[in-house]
């Protein structure tokens, strides 16, 4: 079969299927790489695509299935094998070595020299040869420590090419970078093809997907559900086999009356988990029935502000007031009020669920709960009452829902737009006045992100504050009242959305101050 | 049901696996396997007198199992079983000796002694870990030297009785019961304290999964930052835990000493079960009602290794041989499971193949 096909297709995987206990992850999958084209891989949370790319680097082995290379079949039993056949990939969590340099990073397990010595000379004029063929832009010689996100990328990059890696796979390359960040990064992407590589690269963000790519492999629920070539489709089509159904994009923006100041910040100071200052300054308010959105590149003080607000984290200095009442807890030796903000009526989304915001080997009728446990009507006299846990989760599985609708599984077995759906029923059930939502979509599906966007809105119809931490900018965009712009800790400007430009924020967020919009001359 | 059914399936095949690999050892050395096993298996459960005697071997394993199994729902390992068996043994022996009361008052409180014992050896290393995040590992390991050490002073010194031979024996008002009269099955030691396990195993089952408190535990457990955010302290619930869990441990010092022994011995050495209660809750998969199984079965093979050294002429140390195996093949559940997994593999493989 393999034979007959095109001399251009460079990877073709036949078959593949990859399972994991009783999930199956890729079923039968196909996907044919063209030599020289920027290929997407398209689908929704949970739907197989970071699993195919582990399948094709050699990270995991498929039940059954094969994988040919220029048309003969190649068994890739680890990455490096991968490797050796050109096959390179960058993963979603970069792995560096901070306190090393950019070049001691790139030659690791390949450096050169002899058995006694490293050259470190050759190693840099090597990475610097490289960097600058393909325009890259990065020092050898800085430290990996010193870098920002969108470098470290391209320190992976060179990784990759310092390898004389052909095919590059990116999974969710734009994830963790700034608009002008990922604008690079599609510049470098466009420069590898010209030199005739081939990338493979995973999204669900689907205005890049269409800016970038050459063909596009939709993947829904472990199948290949489409090939697309670019010219010939657009976002909706994209979107309605990612889902399998029509998805509506932009959610109806409602003006909802404005109400009283719920939440007040006023001069809010508070440092991270290693001491070092991660909030300076930071004032602001929201309203009854706002959304205030607070826009930034990851790392510059988000986590610490939810933290802070939902009593987390301890203020070294400032105010916080809910409803005119003082609910700082400002003593940073004091230890932390443990579930102050349940008590007080602040509902927290986390911007991790499976780090704060479930427990995944509890079923999802005990996730449902979390932070009510010991209260009414959840628990009588120190006992659990399942009866009522059952009940309530069975009502948010269908309010929600929530899927599959077993409230005795845990919540482990959800997929991610599932498990975002449970922390959301959750805290949206309390009744807040004032809500913290972290990343309420992070790497939740098309059809999920709609449906939790819709939530977030009823809320605020409903007259609730909400603060809006996210890195999407679109989200941001698309939901909030207000945005203000997070940099290093410092709200360096708050803006009313119609006034905001995606350009104007982009600067604001890579700590760009001195811009003068055109609009406002 | 199907999925009890699948929660069992593995530990009876890594048990039976661990008996085949048994049999080769015992072929190897030149002996019948079949004749070896046959006794084991009258030794365990042949006889009501033998299986009485299981039942007494299971008593303080079934309270050191379930510490471990506690300790490890809220996220901790522990190691302290071993000093915390004996805390709880000098402090309900020392109720026993110096305290006179009626049964009905005087065997309560020397349980009651006994757990505090363990939780007082518990408590230490939680509150190391829950104040200064101390290792519990390190700990535990470090107080079962401390605790077997005062034992010893305690025992040798201020407790000595006049035979020398460790402590007085317990008040007539302080030993536990017999069960089974002793008319009935002649030599049989089986005290109250099976039942009382028994009953512990039904405590500590419906705490984990019915009280709020339970919740919480498990909730540190198994993410101590969501719990937090759920308003949950951690260092609350690793201390407590710990000081249950040592209670625990301690009981089981409690029938040992107080039943079994009839004494703490001035020639003290690490009893053992501590250790064996890791085994023990390894082999049960950390539940409680697997923790009371797997306690029977290293009864068994205790009381049953006894009688196969006498019978077919195996040396006893091929239990502690078997009891390896059965927690190498729990404990990598990923071999029996690829044994498995290959099998099924290979049939689904060929079944799409010609599809």
């Amino acid at each position: 079969m393999g034979s007959d096909k095109q001399q251009s297709i460079l990877v073709e995987l036949k078959n593949i299927t990859k399972r994991f206990g009783a999930l199956t992850a890729n079923d039968r999958v196909n996907l044919s790489i063209e030599k020289g084209e920027i290929h997407a891989l398209v689908g929704e949370n949970g739907a197989g695509k970071t699993t195919l790319m582990n399948v094709l680097y050699g990270l995991y082995q498929p039940d059954f299935g094969k994988i040919y290379l220029n048309g003969t079949e190649v068994r890739i039993t680890n990455p490096k094998t991968a490797i050796s056949l050109g096959i390179g990939m960058v993963h979603q969590h970069f792995m560096l070595i901070p306190p090393l340099t950019v070049a001691e990073n790139i030659v690791l397990g390949e450096e050169p020299g002899n058995f006694l010595a490293f050259n470190r000379s050759k190693a840099i004029s090597e990475v610097q040869k490289i960097s600058e063929k393909h325009g890259l832009n990065v020092d050898p010689t800085a430290l990996v420590s010193t870098l920002s996100v969108g470098s470290e990328q391209r320190v992976e990059i060179l990784k990759l090419l310092y390898r004389s890696a052909s095919i590059l796979i990116f999974d969710e390359p734009t994830a963790v970078l700034t608009p002008q960040e990922t604008k690079d990064l599609f510049r470098i992407f466009n420069s590898l093809k010209k030199e005739g590589k081939t990338i493979v690269f995973i999204s669900h963000k689907l205005k890049e997907v269409m800016e970038i790519s050459d063909r596009i492999t939709v993947m829904r629920q472990g199948k290949a559900v489409g090939v697309l070539q670019k010219e010939k489709t657009n976002e909706a089509e994209i979107a309605r086999l990612m889902v399998g159904r029509d998805v509506l994009f932009v959610p109806d923006q409602e003006v909802v009356p404005k109400g009283d100041i719920v939440l007040e910040v006023q001069n809010l100071q508070a440092v991270n988990d290693r001491g070092l200052p991660a909030l300076q300054e930071v004032s602001f308010s929201v309203k009854s029935g706002e959304i205030l959105g607070i826009a930034g590149v990851a790392g510059n003080g988000q986590t610490e502000l939810a933290e802070v607000l939902t009593g987390l984290r301890s203020a070294q200095n400032g105010r916080i007031f809910l409803k005119g009442q003082d609910v700082t807890h400002d003593s940073p030796g004091e230890k932390i009020k443990l579930g102050i903000a349940h008590v007080l009526g602040i509902a927290h989304v986390p911007e991790d669920r499976h780090k704060r915001g479930l427990i995944l080997d509890f079923p999802v009728s005990y996730n449902l709960i979390l932070g009510s446990q010991g209260k009414d009507p959840f628990s009588r006299n120190l006992l659990l009452d399942s009866q009522a846990i059952q009940k309530f989760a069975k009502e948010k599985i269908a309010e929600f829902d929530i899927r599959p609708g077993d409230e005795n599984l845990p919540a482990r077995y959800l997929s991610g737009g599932n498990q975002q759906k449970v922390v959301i029923a959750r805290e949206f059930s309390r009744d807040p006045s004032f809500l913290v939502i972290s990343q309420p979509t992070r790497g939740v599906d098309v059809g999920g992100i709609e449906f939790i966007h819709h939530q977030i809105l009823s809320m605020k119809k409903r007259g609730k504050a909400i603060l809006l931490i996210s890195l999407e900018l679109d989200e941001i965009l698309n939901l909030s009242d207000r945005i203000a712009v997070l940099y290093n800790g410092k709200i360096v400007k708050i803006l009313n959305r119609t006034a905001a430009t995606e350009e104007e924020l982009g600067l604001l967020m890579a700590g760009i101050l001195e811009y003068s919009s055109p609009k406002k001359s | 049901m199907k999925k009890i059914a699948k929660e069992i399936l593995l530990p009876i095949s890594s048990i039976f696996l661990a008996f085949l690999v048994g049999a080769v050892i015992i072929k190897v050395s030149g002996r019948s396997p079949f004749l070896a096993y046959q006794s084991l298996l009258m030794g365990g459960f042949g006889s009501l007198g033998n299986l009485a005697q299981t039942c007494l071997f299971s008593i303080p394993l079934i309270f050191t199992g379930l510490s471990v199994a506690l300790a490890y729902k809220c996220g901790l390992f522990n190691i302290g079983g071993e000093g915390q068996f004996l805390l709880g043994g000098l402090f309900a022996m020392a109720a026993a000796i110096y305290i006179h009361a009626p049964f009905i008052i005087h065997f309560p409180l020397c349980l009651l002694c006994g757990f505090a014992g363990g939780a007082v050896a518990g408590a230490i290393p939680g509150w190391l870990k829950a104040r200064y995040g101390i290792h519990e590992v390190i700990n535990t390991i470090m107080l079962n030297w401390i605790c077997l050490n005062f034992v010893t002073y305690i025992v040798n010194g201020p407790m000595r009785s006049h035979s020398g031979l460790g402590t007085p024996e317990p008040l007539k008002t302080a030993v536990p019961p017999l069960i089974i009269p002793d008319s009935l099955i002649p030599g049989n030691q089986l005290n109250i304290g099976f039942i009382i396990a028994i009953i512990f195993v039904l405590l500590v089952g419906f705490y984990l999964s019915r009280t709020v408190q339970g919740y919480e535990l498990k909730a540190v457990g198994l993410n101590p930052m969501a719990a937090e955010y759920g308003g949950i302290s951690i260092s609350k619930n690793i201390f407590l835990a710990l000081c249950l869990a040592g209670g625990l441990s301690g009981l089981g010092g409690t029938f040992y000493y107080l039943g079994d022994l009839g004494r703490i011995p001035s020639t003290l050495s690490f009893p053992g079960y501590g250790f064996e209660g890791i085994a023990v809750a390894l082999v049960g998969k950390l539940d409680p009602l697997g923790v009371f199984l797997a306690s029977l079965l290293f009864g068994a093979l205790e009381s049953g290794g006894i009688f196969m050294q006498l019978n077919a002429n195996v040396p006893k140390d091929l239990v502690t041989i078997i009891q390896g195996l059965v927690i190498i093949f729990v404990i990598a559940p990923g071999l029996v499971q690829s044994v498995f997994n290959w099998y099924r593999g290979k049939k689904e493989r060929e079944g799409f193949e010609y599809s």
